[in-house]
Order: C-alpha cells, then structure tokens, then sequence
C-alpha cells in the first residue's frame, strides 16, 4: 500500500528541497552591521564590511526627521522616517570604497563602505 | 540648504514632470483634453499623501523591506501600463480622429488612453511625491531652515516643469512622422527605466540576486552630475547598472516592442 500517490511524493520532495534551500540560507545567517543617525550625522560614518559576502545594514534614524540613505556607488536608495529603523541588503561587493549619503542632509550626513578582502 | 533643496526637488519632480510632456504631447495628437492630466495629478499626489503618510508601517512590512516592494510593485505597474499604452497607440495608429454623422468628434477610442494616462501619472506621483513630502514635511518644524528650503523647492520645482514645457513644445514642433516616433521612443525608455529600477529594489530587499555591474561610466558621465540627473530622468541612466538591471532594461524595451508589432498587426487588420 502507498501512504502517497507518485504526484503527492514529487511535490513533498519538492516541497522538502525548497525548506531545504531556504533553511541553510537562515541558518547561514547574513551579518548584520548597524549604523546610527544623529543630528544628521552617521555613526560610525565608516563601516568595514568583508569582501565576496551580503550583509544587512540596519540604519537606525535617532533624529526626528526623515532621511533617506543613498548611494550611488553601491546603487541604494531608502527614505528612513524619523525615529525608525531600515533593513537594506547590499553585496556581495570587490575590494573598494563605496560612499553614502544622506539625501536630505548631504552636507553633513557622509558616510562610507569599506570592503576588504 | 537651498541647492540641497533645488537639486532634491529637481531629481524627484523631472522625472514625472518629463512623463507627464510626454503624455501632453501625445494627447494633443489623440485630441484627449488635458483635463485628464490634471485627475492624474490630483489622484498622484493623494496617493503619495496616504504612502508618505504611512511610511514608516510601510518600511516594517516584510521584515523590513515593505518600501523596497512597495515601489518595485508601483514601477513594475507604470511600466506595464506603458506597455499597454504603447499597444494602444499603435492599434489606432491614424485612425483615432472619428467623426459621427453630424461631424463632431467621436471619443469612442479614448477611454483605455485617459484611463492608462491617469494610472501612469498617479503611479508615478505617488511613489515620487511621496519622498518629496517626507523631505518637506521633515523641516517643516525647524523654523531657521523653513525659508531657504521652500526657496530651494520653489526653484527645483520651476526648474524642472520648465524642462517639462520645453520637452512639451519639442515634441509638438517636431514635423512628420518623427512625432509620433520620438514620443513612442521616450515612453519606451520610460517603460525601461521603471523597469530597471524596479529590479533594483528587488535586489535591495535581497529578493532578487546581487549581480555585478556590467560597466562603469562613473568617470564618464557622473550621477551627482548635471548630465547624470538629466539622464537618469529621461532613460535612467546609472553609472554602475547591474547585470540584472541591465536585463530588465532591455527586456521592457523588448516587451514595448512586441505590443507595438501586435498593435499595429491589429490595427493593419481593422482598416480592412
């Protein structure tokens, strides 16, 4: 007696192969890098990322006023509200600089990606 | 303050304001009133009311990347119903003046125009109006800088819906078949341009592959440039587009090509 039918067995593999994937991509985990923003100003304004890996940026607005991240070397953009916090992926990146900026205040919200191997 | 002003409101209203000619233009060959325009606006900027308004739920959404889908979803939206614009165009290519019995003016092939119209220009506001309300709306508080920044917007705004009025004229003045083209032509890099961007929002909210840059013009022609602003408007020009950007690009130009070919095989077929 088959418990499933030779259709429903393809789809649980299938099913059992996507969890799979998704699974070693969680537990892999993606380093996390925090940066803050205050008086319009980031903090750390230089962040070391390594070379060849994603990572997530939280950026965290501490001013009461929007901002918005941009970059045009690492090609993002993201408006961050006053008091809240943003998720943006960026990499895998070569070796290099990668300025940012904040749009709003580009005067004194400067800020750069460094990626070493 | 204030060139930081000029040169953010510039950025966010040339890009609709380009759009929005380029519709006008094509209206007065459609003879569509510019009316519609107006409903457009007025239902883009409430969008980007309501987006602005709930911006920060937006952002949480998702684990933290709602805004990334949001706009991907807006500008994959406007470049489908550029698509359809253009598929229109060319279906009733020469044959959109028809006259009744009494010889008035029939509408009748107007509607999907006015409707694709409207849904392009208030998609389009909405996801650009929104950041320009944000900005404003963050210094609207801080009294010392209130002047200098409402000057700076006032200029950017001036600036760019001149450029707008200039393209507008170009491209009515523009003699012969040459019209209709070169308005087809930037609908098409509009179409591309959301497109591409709308890859790379996908890419930021890492659900769409990180891709190398297939080339960089950075030393060529800056994005922080005059030129680099201007062209990243028209045809979304980026110094270092990736490679799944520059695939998004070509396919919208691509799929704007298959509905104009369809369009005007249909179009051949109805003048029997």
């Amino acid at each position: 007696m088959c418990l499933f039918h030779k259709k429903d067995q393809i789809f649980i593999l299938w099913v059992a192969f996507i969890l799979s994937i998704h699974s070693g991509h969680l537990l892999a985990g993606t380093p996390v890098f925090e940066i803050e923003i205050k008086n319009h100003l980031f903090y750390p304004a230089e962040i070391e990322i390594p070379a060849g890996v994603k990572i997530k940026l939280r950026v965290k607005n501490l001013d009461p006023t929007p901002e918005e991240f941009e970059s045009y070397e690492l090609n993002r953009e993201k408006v961050i509200s006053g008091h809240s916090k943003a998720t943006i992926f960026i990499g895998p990146l070569v070796p290099g600089q990668y300025p940012f900026f904040g749009e709003f205040y580009p005067k004194t919200a400067q800020g750069i990606v460094v990626v070493k191997e | 303050m204030l060139l930081n002003s000029v040169i953010l409101i510039l950025q966010e209203t040339l890009e609709a304001a380009l759009m929005i000619s380029v519709l006008l233009a094509v209206n007065v060959r459609l003879q569509i009133k510019p009316i519609w325009i107006f409903c457009g606006v007025t239902l883009g900027i409430m969008g980007a009311c309501i987006y602005a308004y709930h911006i920060e739920a937006v952002s949480e959404w998702l684990d933290g990347v709602g805004q990334e889908f949001i706009n991907a979803l807006l500008q994959i939206a406007i470049a489908l119903c550029i698509t359809l614009y253009i598929y229109w165009l060319f279906r009733f290519k020469g044959q959109t003046k028809q006259y009744d019995l009494d010889g008035r003016l029939v509408y009748s092939n107007q509607v999907q125009f006015v409707l694709l119209m409207i849904c392009i220009i208030a998609l389009g506001l909405t996801r650009e109006g929104a950041e320009v309300l944000l900005y404003l709306g963050g210094f609207f508080p801080s009294s010392e800088q209130r002047f200098s920044m409402a000057a700076g917007s006032g200029i950017g705004f001036g600036i760019g819906l001149s450029s707008s009025i200039i393209l507008y004229y170009a491209l009515v003045n523009i003699p012969g078949p040459w019209r209709f083209r070169s308005a087809v032509i930037l609908l098409a890099l509009f179409a591309a341009n959301m497109a591409s961007q709308a890859a790379l929002q996908l890419t930021q909210a890492d659900w769409l592959p990180h891709t190398q840059a297939l080339w960089d013009s950075s030393s060529l022609i800056s994005e922080r440039s005059v030129l680099g602003h201007l062209f990243y408007a028209i045809f979304g020009y980026e110094a270092t587009p990736s490679a799944i950007q520059v695939g998004s690009y070509v396919a919208a130009i691509v799929l704007v090509g298959i509905a104009a070919k369809i369009g005007n095989r249909f179009s051949a077929g109805s003048k029997i």
